[in-house]
């Protein structure tokens, strides 16, 4: 086989596939959609509403009888941007407030072991809401086993300080998820954030280190593999102390402690910052003639375990560093707001 | 506008089918192009390529659903670009994804087990649709569509190690699942 009979077998994969990963593909068009297209799609889903009224169950025609009998409102901005799931969302609108922000689950659908849920966040005394809202992990959707979940924030209305999300939850063993009592909670959100991707230019001079630590005297937090790697993680003994002589902080929140050869491979250190609350977080390649180096990565925590290290481990000869840039991309954020939000519901009598 | 009316417009041979579809359409074709090209102005060239190669496809072909198929004829023509171009210069962000999921394969790359393209398709779909979809999305966005994992976690509300581990694991499983075709023993 060659790789054109094996381009030519991706390229012609369902067009379902494909129509499945353009309803995420519209998010990024979002803020682009006018008055005038929004009202024509809440047109649109009042009508498809009722053309699928007449074809299908009872069960299903009732969700979309709810939502074109006036809930259009509620799931247009959702519509614009994952109609497939809008379709099936139900109307909840149960809220709750604590610390002058108001959550609302808006809506809600259950297909099996996965669930999407619509969901806003709105400051009613401040600025602690905006463009960059993170729900960082700390939302919580009842299942009695193990689950992944994905959030995208879908919108942001500065004029009322509005954040809208949606959350895929799906059960890792496959486990149904039932619509009697069904509660979801979050503890956290974070605001302020920043990303930021440029060419660390401020590392020179990359020496070989011979005063290292070894990886099983530290506090570890995990690590990633590289498919560019020719050496497995797991193989990597030894890593950098933080230097304060090549210390420095490209972003608020990250500073690059330390770089330098170790047993032939180059390391480059970073720290970020009070990862626990702020999530600071990045990633650091090389790029060699317009193709990307990936790292393996090594993360430590520090003596509170509040911050976190981690070092990037490249497949580069020494000699052949001056033909590389480095590059970082890094996520910072300024804002953590807590409290206690939780609503619980029934999907059973909407 | 509907898509089916965009249809009904290349019908009538109306000029104004251009201008729906590229107001429509015309972010998500020059994405696609431009992952794959990573050049602006080539990029264009091709999706107004791809707007001429619809105006005479449509009539007789009737296609539904209309973005797939469109989308499918934007990465055609780039890749029959990104081809020409190759020939002076390799396009290193497009080969390492092409490497990426050709290494799923090397194990049936043998003359005795070589397949027709349409039974690898067929594979591919099966393979596919025991997926779950969050897995099944990370997997077309890469390969098909050409994103960076970085922008498949933002475009999702991932994690970059998630949609990292989870794209290997779908990898093993494809190389698994490929072996384990009857055809491939």
């Amino acid at each position: 086989m060659n790789s054109k009979n094996m381009e030519h077998a991706i390229m012609n994969v369902d067009d379902n596939y494909i129509m499945e990963a353009l309803s995420f593909e519209k998010k990024r068009n979002t803020k682009k959609i006018t008055k005038r297209n929004k009202k024509s799609m809440i047109k649109t889903i009042g009508s498809i509403a009722a053309c699928a009224v007449l074809v299908s169950g009872i069960s299903f025609s009732a969700t979309l009888v709810a939502l074109a009998a006036g809930n259009e409102q509620a799931f247009d901005v959702v519509y614009t941007v994952f109609p497939e799931i809008a379709m099936q969302l139900v109307p909840v609108n149960e809220s709750c407030e604590n610390n002058g922000i108001r959550m609302c689950v808006e809506g809600m659908s259950i297909n099996g072991d996965s669930a999407d849920i619509y969901v806003f966040l709105q400051d009613l005394t401040g600025d602690r809401i905006d463009g960059t809202t993170d729900l960082f992990d700390s939302y919580e959707f009842k299942t009695s086993g193990d689950q992944m979940a994905g959030c995208s924030l879908v919108s942001y209305d500065e004029a009322t300080r509005k954040a809208t999300f949606l959350i895929h939850v799906e059960t890792m063993n496959g486990e149904i998820i039932h619509k009697d009592k069904i509660t979801f909670s979050l503890k956290k959100f974070l605001s302020g954030k920043q990303e930021l991707t440029r060419e660390l230019t401020e590392l020179q001079k990359f020496e070989v280190v011979n005063e290292t630590q070894k990886i099983s005297t530290l506090n570890m937090r995990g690590m990633s593999g590289s498919d560019d790697a020719t050496f497995s993680v797991e193989s990597i003994e030894d890593i950098l102390y933080p230097n304060e002589e090549q210390s420095f902080v490209p972003e608020d929140g990250v500073k690059i402690t330390a770089y330098g050869f170790v047993d032939g491979k180059l390391h480059i250190q970073a720290y970020y910052n009070d990862i626990i609350n702020l999530d600071n977080h990045g990633w650091i390649t090389l790029n060699r003639e317009g193709k990307t180096i990936q790292p393996v990565s090594i993360d430590f925590w520090d003596k509170d375990q509040i911050g976190s290290y981690q070092e990037y481990v490249f497949d580069i000869e020494k000699e052949d560093i001056n033909t590389c840039k480095v590059y970082g991309d890094f996520v910072t954020c300024n804002s953590l707001t807590t409290g206690d939000w939780s609503v619980t519901f029934s999907l059973t009598d909407k | 506008m509907d898509d089916q009316l965009i249809v009904q417009l290349f019908n009538k041979r109306s000029e104004e089918a251009i201008e729906v579809i590229s107001d429509k359409y015309g972010t998500l074709c020059k994405g696609i192009s431009y992952r794959i090209l990573k050049n602006e102005q080539d990029a264009e060239e091709c999706v107004n390529d791809a707007y001429f190669a619809l105006w005479n496809l449509i009539p007789p072909e009737n296609p539904n659903p209309l973005s797939a198929y469109l989308c499918r004829i934007v990465r055609n023509i780039t890749l029959k670009k990104y081809r020409y171009n190759c020939a002076e210069k390799r396009n290193h962000y497009y080969d390492t994804s092409l490497e990426e999921i050709e290494e799923c394969f090397s194990a049936i790359s043998t003359p005795e087990l070589e397949l027709e393209e349409h039974e690898l398709t067929d594979c591919i779909n099966r393979f596919l649709e025991k997926r779950k979809k969050i897995d099944r999305i990370i997997f077309i966005k890469r390969y098909w569509f050409c994103y960076e994992i970085s922008e498949i976690a933002k475009e999702m509300g991932l994690k970059e190690n998630y949609v990292n581990v989870h794209l290997h694991r779908t990898k093993e499983k494809l190389k698994q699942f490929l072996k384990e075709e009857k055809r491939y023993e």
